[in-house]
């Protein structure tokens, strides 16, 4: 590998260093690495070690001095539930993708008759009706509301990495969560309405009543979040009571980041190694009101004097993708999915229809 | 900070990499090898992680920034010893070279 490369990889990682020190101290550093990677002196597998050991010394002194010991054990509890429920929530969505295609790359036969399950969905299939496979939706439901309860004591305030493992483990938890509702409800419309199939015989109480306690739970969880987001949402009602709209754009939202989670994340990484400088881009724009609100979006110029569009940049602008982190805007209330997209202020876009309704991430020109 | 510690490996050997001599962050990390015959290795994460924690409690100060005429022309930040750095240094050497002997002497000569 090229030493100017592996000198961008180095640099992304810096981004570990909480901003001072990696303003007061990055230029030197990779400076430093090029010139030992140069003459191989530090090799660069302990060079990775080496920066996320000292990051993570430095973010802790900053921590404790900030926030103190307590808040430190649940902001590291928090995102490490972050980040395991977001891997538990990518596998669940690759077996999900697997089962699926290799039912339907079956074709039905001449009579009409729809395929067998084939083995991968049989596999998943006899592995969520076992004894520890049910258990799972029970587990990732516990393990949403302590991740949940944690949050709430940890603050929204913090290092963006926080903020990032909340948002993640947010997304990725409701995203199970709602999952696991459709899955029990079609288990329980098949158990409660259609016969049972022959040879299988009587499923059994926990079978056909814990299906419908976790549903519950799931359900009051869903909407106990639901509640958090309902802020921001119509003024003209009371907090809590939520329009259809409004409703619709929280939990789609939600689903789309949680789907999104694995593009959004190599997203981050390609940007980062692409050109330097932060990943998201915000905007001052014009809401709802006349209101002016933050705006996100990939970054997809580079940082500076003359600003030019990066190559990763063109392609984002391309397919629209830089617009993906407005899904944050929606959550927060500041936009909805379907709905004029919000002015610039220079352009003077604080008159008219735009500031009677909410700004929309899609909308037909 | 200023607590009953000893010193960690990492800064008293840079503190041994400045004796007599300014240097800048690489050129620390080069004199560290060298002096060590590559035992001791620093990545440049602690090294600026240790000069930041060395320079807010003065055991080091920065001697200045100019270029490193055996490099390219990029500028270097140079570091050089306090004198309460020099003062550190001797304590700590001291200290280590006590430990010695007593390790000599309850272990018989182990050169």
């Amino acid at each position: 590998m090229n030493d100017r490369f592996m000198c961008r990889i180095y640099g992304a990682m810096l981004y570990l260093y909480p901003a001072d020190f990696r303003r007061e101290y990055g230029q030197e550093m990779v400076q430093t690495f090029r010139d030992a990677y140069r003459d191989g002196s530090v090799h660069w597998l302990a060079t990775i070690y080496d920066v996320s050991t000292t990051a993570c010394a430095e973010h802790l002194v900053k921590m404790r001095d900030n926030m103190g010991w307590i808040k430190i054990a649940q902001s590291l509890v928090l995102f490490a539930a972050g980040i395991v429920g977001l891997l538990v929530s990518w596998l669940v969505l690759l077996i999900m993708v697997m089962a699926m295609t290799e039912i339907y790359l079956v074709p039905w036969d001449t009579a009409g008759n729809p395929p067998p399950l084939g083995t991968m969905a049989r596999t998943v299939n006899d592995f969520f009706e076992s004894e520890p496979g049910s258990l799972i939706p029970a587990c990732l439901v516990i393990l949403s509301s302590v991740g949940f309860f944690i949050a709430g004591l940890a603050q929204k305030r913090g290092s963006n990495i926080i903020r990032l493992a909340w948002l993640f483990g947010l997304s990725n938890m409701t995203g199970i969560g709602a999952m696991f509702v459709f899955s029990f409800g079609a288990v329980m419309l098949n158990r409660f309405l259609m016969p049972f199939p022959p040879g299988r015989g009587d499923p059994g109480f926990h079978r056909s009543i814990l299906p419908a306690i976790i549903c519950g739970v799931v359900m009051w969880v869903m909407l106990k979040i639901q509640k958090g987001f309902a802020r921001s949402s119509d003024n003209s009602k009371p907090k809590g009571k939520l329009s259809m709209k409004r409703w619709f754009d929280i939990w789609a939202a939600i689903l789309m980041l949680w789907l999104c989670s694995p593009v959004i994340a190599v997203m981050i990484l390609l940007i980062k190694l692409d050109s330097q400088g932060s990943a998201l881009f915000t905007q001052q724009r014009v809401g709802k009101g006349g209101r002016v609100f933050r705006l996100y979006k990939f970054r997809t110029m580079t940082t500076g004097e003359n600003r030019q569009v990066t190559r990763i940049g063109r392609i984002l602008r391309k397919i629209s993708l830089d617009e993906l982190p407005q899904l944050w805007n929606v959550l927060n209330g500041d936009m909805t999915i379907f709905g004029p997209r919000p002015g610039w202020i220079e352009a003077g876009a604080s008159t008219g229809t735009l500031m009677e309704t909410r700004p929309g991430l899609i909308w037909r020109y | 900070m200023a607590r009953n510690e000893a010193l960690t490996p990492a800064i008293y050997h840079i503190l041994l990499a400045l004796a007599g001599h300014e240097r800048h962050g690489y050129g620390i990390m080069q004199e560290i090898a060298r002096f060590t015959a590559g035992q001791m290795r620093i990545g440049p994460g602690t090294l600026y992680r240790s000069i930041k924690q060395m320079l807010a409690e003065g055991l080091i100060e920065e001697a200045g920034e100019r270029p490193d005429p055996a490099m390219d022309d990029e500028r270097r930040r140079y570091y050089r010893l306090t004198d309460f750095g020099q003062r550190v240094a001797q304590l700590e050497t001291q200290r280590l070279a006590r430990l010695v002997a007593v390790g000599q002497k309850l272990l018989g000569d182990v050169q």
